[in-house]
């Protein structure tokens, strides 16, 4: 369409310049006009193309119009100067509107390049969930189960809306499609968690949600840059992440952190992140490697053989956010692991300590341990944990889309057997009516389902089925492979992602 | 979008061809930009000027043109003008391609969809870009019927170097338009 519209703009955006010369100024006549007009005192006119000037004569191959421009003669004609009364050029010239027509679809075929090039800067992945922030502003907050590229990998992905602050009773969620990709939505449901007497309510990696109190942000952050401490005190957006290893992307890192305000009884970690977009460069270039074989290869994860095991491999190996304490011999041991696929939404759990406040010395050390290049961490708080308590499940009342209420979309997503399916472009608004009294919940969002990359016509290009095999056979090799392809694209991902409009959520 | 909405794509157009300068001008009459370069034609004049009887307003083929003289051509109709009595009107000297412009403008704006998440940026772009573009394009070819411009005008005549003499506007055939 760009190529077409290019094409276009050459033929609608000129002006033509008029310009007259008297006969005894011939030398002067304008070469750049394709033709010659050669007016004739009686109203006759010559219209001549390849035409010359030679001395006081004008020639050229044309035509001779009468005043009603009939056709009187046609041919080859050469006329003395003098028996012309007026003779007239005309010269295309471009105007600013083409120039500007021109500029822009150059702009939006770059775009489009460098989006063809790495989609995902461009389309966000999975279903996007947006809600309401605090200003009433819509904010992507969530997005469901990134890491279940097939049926067999449906799971059910549970977020918390973390700026989410309904104003009454009644919540909308606008879900998207915004990729290259089929959604399979099995359910979107709302989880409400009374506060009791915590400040917010957190869900563990477990999936155990529980009151917290006395949060309290670090006093001390050391990553491989040195200080980290800034971005890692509110949720504001601000992120802490590093760039990959160049020759092993599963190159690990740490993070050591000191609390001095220590909650009073069971401690937890509040960690609130994201990945960045090498999580999404591995799928596509897995994809890549596959091409033709991509469908078959998805297909057989549903059999349960060594397919799921490759696919699964490199996820082992990058692995999740380690949350390690100090053990009494003066090693450290993992507390838990937190972490969800997925660079577009943060996603907030807390991790329970082994360690309570009575057994913590001031400062109270924990280590994160992550790979590099691989996380983006918004906030980390210590906060005391409170008692677990059972949200409320809460199904969509009503869904509209593009305005219009579709009770068929809101029978699949509350009956559960048959999903909601939906392709690029698509938006449906979820509404959801909250316990009385809304302010005194957490609200966290449950997605079940899966979906399918499209096949793109670029990744095709790069079927390679050996490298194919050995993402399966080899992950460590291929994530060693890979870095410095990665490593090429990276600065420009990141670049794009920050400009985009997820990254500004 | 799975299906470009021609809905949409229309009411792109008109969006974007909203602010263009429109000419009274029969459709056809009118010639493009490379056209323009070989018609023998006059270009098409809408004139208001004052008469014993008023205002009357004549549209047509500009014949000729001289400081003092305007020749227009009609239909079946011909007009001879004193300048002097010109109270105002247009000359449109070709076809602008300002709705071909406004065409563009929808269909880039539509194009952002390939923009992703930029399309944010690039559809508005397109569309506050693309919308001034197109308006300033339709005007291109315009000119107002002023006293100091009659000498540009009159380079746009049918006849450029005046009424051949002892022509009569009776004698000479309008411009054939086709379809019109």
């Amino acid at each position: 369409m760009l190529a077409c519209a290019v094409l276009f703009i050459g033929g609608c955006t000129y002006r033509v310049v008029r310009t007259f010369v008297e006969p005894d100024e011939v030398a002067t006549l304008d070469d750049r006009s394709p033709f010659l007009k050669a007016h004739l005192a009686s109203g006759h006119v010559y219209v001549l193309s390849s035409w010359d000037v030679d001395g006081s004569s004008i020639s050229g191959t044309g035509s001779l119009l009468d005043p009603n421009r009939g056709e009187v003669d046609t041919g080859f004609f050469t006329l003395p100067a003098d028996s012309v009364r007026l003779f007239e050029t005309n010269v295309q010239q471009r105007t600013w509107s083409g120039t500007a027509l021109t500029v822009m679809a150059g702009i939006t075929a770059a775009v489009a390049g460098i989006c063809a090039a790495n989609p995902k800067t461009c389309f966000g992945s999975c279903p996007t969930y947006y809600v309401a922030d605090e200003g009433g502003r819509p904010l992507l907050q969530a997005e469901g189960f990134s890491s279940s590229i097939a049926p067999a990998l449906e799971a059910t992905d549970l977020d918390m809306l973390m700026r989410a602050r309904p104003r009454d009773r009644r919540l909308e969620v606008r879900v998207t499609n915004e990729a290259l990709e089929t959604h399979v939505i099995r359910h979107t449901d709302i989880l409400a968690v009374p506060k009791g007497g915590g400040d917010r309510v957190f869900v563990t990696p477990a999936g155990a949600f529980h009151e917290t109190t006395q949060p309290g942000a670090p006093s001390r952050c050391t990553g491989s840059e040195g200080d980290c401490l800034a971005p890692l005190l509110d949720s504001d957006g601000l992120e802490r992440f590093s760039l990959a290893d160049s020759t092993d992307l599963a190159t690990r890192e740490v993070i050591d952190l000191e609390f001095t305000d220590i909650p009073a009884g069971e401690l937890g970690l509040v960690i609130q992140s994201r990945q960045t977009l090498m999580t999404t460069f591995l799928i596509y270039q897995a994809l890549a490697y596959l091409g033709n074989e991509a469908s078959r290869w998805l297909a057989a994860l549903e059999d349960g053989d060594g397919a799921r095991e490759g696919a699964e491999g490199i996820g082992r190996l990058l692995g999740n956010v380690e949350v390690l304490v100090p053990a009494a011999d003066g090693s450290w041991a993992i507390a838990g692991v937190v972490g969800e696929t997925g660079p577009l939404a943060s996603d907030t759990k807390v991790v329970p300590l082994t360690i309570s406040q009575g057994e913590a010395s001031s400062p109270l050390r924990i280590r994160l341990r992550l790979t590099q290049g691989l996380w983006r961490l918004d906030r980390v708080a210590l906060v005391g944990m409170g008692p677990e308590v059972e949200p409320v499940r809460i199904l969509p009342t009503s869904v509209f889309r593009d305005g219009a209420a579709d009770p068929e979309a809101l029978r699949v997503l509350a009956d559960r057997e048959e999903p909601l399916v939906t392709l690029p472009g698509d938006a449906y608004d979820l509404v959801y009516e909250l316990p009385a009294n809304p302010e005194a919940y957490e609200i966290f969002l449950e997605a079940r389902g899966y979906y399918l990359e499209w096949m793109r016509q670029e990744w095709l290009a790069e079927e390679n089925p050996l490298a194919a095999m050995m993402l399966v056979v080899d992950p460590a090799g291929t994530l060693r492979s890979l870095a410095p392809a990665f490593k090429l694209e990276e600065p420009q991902i990141e670049n794009l992602f920050w400009n985009s409009r997820y990254a500004r959520n | 979008m799975r299906v470009i909405d021609q809905r949409l794509l229309a009411l792109l157009t008109s969006c974007a061809t909203t602010a263009c300068a429109t000419t009274t001008a029969p459709r056809g009459f009118l010639p493009d930009v490379a056209e323009a370069q070989t018609s023998a034609y006059g270009s098409w004049i809408d004139v208001l000027y004052e008469d014993q009887a008023g205002n009357v307003r004549v549209r047509g083929e500009l014949i000729a043109m001289t400081p003092d003289s305007m020749w227009v051509l009609g239909g079946d109709e011909g007009w001879a003008i004193a300048t002097s009595a010109i109270r105002g009107g247009q000359l449109a000297a070709y076809d602008s391609g300002g709705r071909d412009a406004g065409v563009l403008t929808a269909l880039g704006t539509v194009s952002t969809i390939s923009n992703g998440a930029f399309l944010i940026f690039t559809a508005p772009m397109w569309l506050i870009v693309g919308s001034s573009a197109a308006a300033a394009q339709s005007r291109v070819p315009l000119s107002d019927l002023t006293e100091s411009g009659w000498s540009e005008i009159s380079s746009f005549a049918r006849f450029p170097q005046g009424m051949p003499p002892g022509m009569l506007l009776g004698e000479l055939e309008p411009k054939p338009v086709a379809g019109g």
